[in-house]
């Protein structure tokens, strides 16, 4: 079995929503668990990929495609990489799942990292807002919970 | 993103424990403390965090005694109120002088939580010595170690003795004594400084792949154990003009990184600074 780009043959890869994706192997084996499924031959095909919908593995291998192509520079990977994630909270929510679950240690780090940026700096109320996390505690327990917590406000 | 705010789902709460792990990771640990208000499923998540980063970088002087009394009980109250859960990383990072007792502190909680990555940069006292248990810690794979430009304990010494330590890093630390059975990756670097005494080192190091130094002097001292040698980079950074230099210490300098050379060269690629080659 050789994995490299000249002689790599085709996946197919069947989504949650039932749409069949052809990928070249060196690139779908950037995903760790499709790589141990093909090490081990037990690549069906399709391939089903319960846990991530047509849309989200479409953007999941562009980017796996970008990545193993070789003649990509860091400098380009790096401007390619910020612009691929300026997307809205649903897509990145999507592709950080599909990361997750496929096991794509550099597309994980690239999203989190997204991820954290938008925390980075933000008052708890700011985040709220930004992430649409709804306050469930009462006026008198938020208070609570400043004051036992004060050390980490000050 | 301008539909992010008209979406109206909260989809950072729902996500897995270990994603949003990863994503605080990136952050300053006061940040995530700071979460507990958010919302209930919030109120505990920091505390099973097993990234932990501890910075103080305060602007200017004023108040900095104050400002370092709270980022110590910051630290303190986080390894009092978190689970006991063990730590993968810990970073601490304090651009100010830290009393020997608290740094102390901060690597004996590291290391009895059993951490894989441990940074310290920081400016200890004079009378600091590292914790024995760091020396031999277990866990320990990847060290980094940053004493600061200027701090007065930039001559400390380090016997490094981990048995599982993979990756150090050692910023302005002239004396060390390192023998580390699975040690890969070793840099040395230093800040440019006229008056930095010649760095002394005893590295036995048979696992060790990449070699990295930089820092103004040649490096004196032994290289033991480097069979496994692939890659070396040596930069000797400009720190006084070498055109200034008496013809004997040219010729000392020059003979000091020829005995460097010597005994690294099983290495499989070897890049040199255009300083380096100046004086050679």
């Amino acid at each position: 079995m050789s994995l490299s780009p000249s002689t790599s043959k085709m996946l197919s890869l069947k989504s949650s929503d039932g749409k069949v994706l052809e990928v070249e192997e060196h690139v779908a084996v950037l995903c760790e668990t499709i790589k141990s499924l093909v090490e081990d031959g037990c690549a069906d095909s399709p391939i089903p990929l319960a846990n991530v919908d047509g849309a989200t593995l479409g953007n999941v291998m562009e980017w796996c495609k970008k990545h193993a192509d070789q003649k990509a520079s860091a400098d380009d990977l790096e401007d390619w990489d910020a612009e691929f994630v300026e997307r809205d909270q649903g897509e990145l929510y999507h592709l950080i799942m599909a990361a997750n679950y496929l096991n794509i240690k550099g597309l994980l780090d690239l999203i989190c990292q997204k991820v954290a940026d938008m925390i980075k700096g933000k008052h708890p109320e700011k985040i709220r807002e930004i992430f649409n996390i709804e306050n469930d505690f009462t006026p008198e327990q938020q208070e609570q919970i400043r004051k036992d917590n004060s050390w980490a406000f000050e | 993103m301008n539909d992010m705010s008209s979406e109206e789902v909260d989809r950072i709460s729902s996500l897995p424990e270990d994603v949003l792990h990863h994503i605080f990771s990136f952050l300053n640990t006061k940040h995530t403390v700071q979460t507990c208000v958010l919302s209930k499923r919030w109120r505990y998540f920091w505390t099973s965090l097993p990234f932990l980063n501890f910075v103080f970088d305060p602007r200017g002087y004023y108040w900095l005694s104050k400002k370092l009394r709270s980022f110590q009980r910051f630290v303190t109250s986080v390894f009092f109120f978190r689970n006991d859960s063990n730590l993968q990383r810990l970073t601490f990072s304090c651009k100010s002088s830290v009393e020997s007792s608290f740094l102390n502190m901060v690597i004996h909680y590291a290391v009895s939580h059993n951490v894989q990555e441990l940074t310290i940069k920081a400016c200890a006292d004079r009378s600091f010595e590292w914790p024995p248990c760091l020396l031999t810690c277990q866990s320990l794979k990847t060290l980094h170690v940053d004493a600061f430009y200027g701090s007065k304990g930039s001559g400390m010494e380090i016997i490094a003795n981990c048995p599982n330590l993979e990756n150090l890093v050692l910023v302005n630390i002239t004396d060390f004594n390192i023998s580390a059975p699975k040690l890969r990756n070793l840099e040395i670097l230093s800040d440019p400084n006229p008056y930095q005494a010649d760095a002394k080192i005893v590295v036995s190091t048979p696992k060790l792949t990449s070699f990295k130094y930089e820092g103004c002097n040649p490096l004196l001292g032994s290289l033991e154990d480097l069979s496994c040698l692939e890659k070396v980079h040596i930069a000797l950074l400009p720190g006084f003009p070498y055109c200034d230099l008496q013809d004997e210490e040219k010729l000392s300098i020059a003979l000091n990184l020829f005995t460097t050379l010597s005994v690294l060269r099983n290495a499989k690629s070897l890049t040199l600074s255009l300083v380096a080659i100046k004086v050679w």
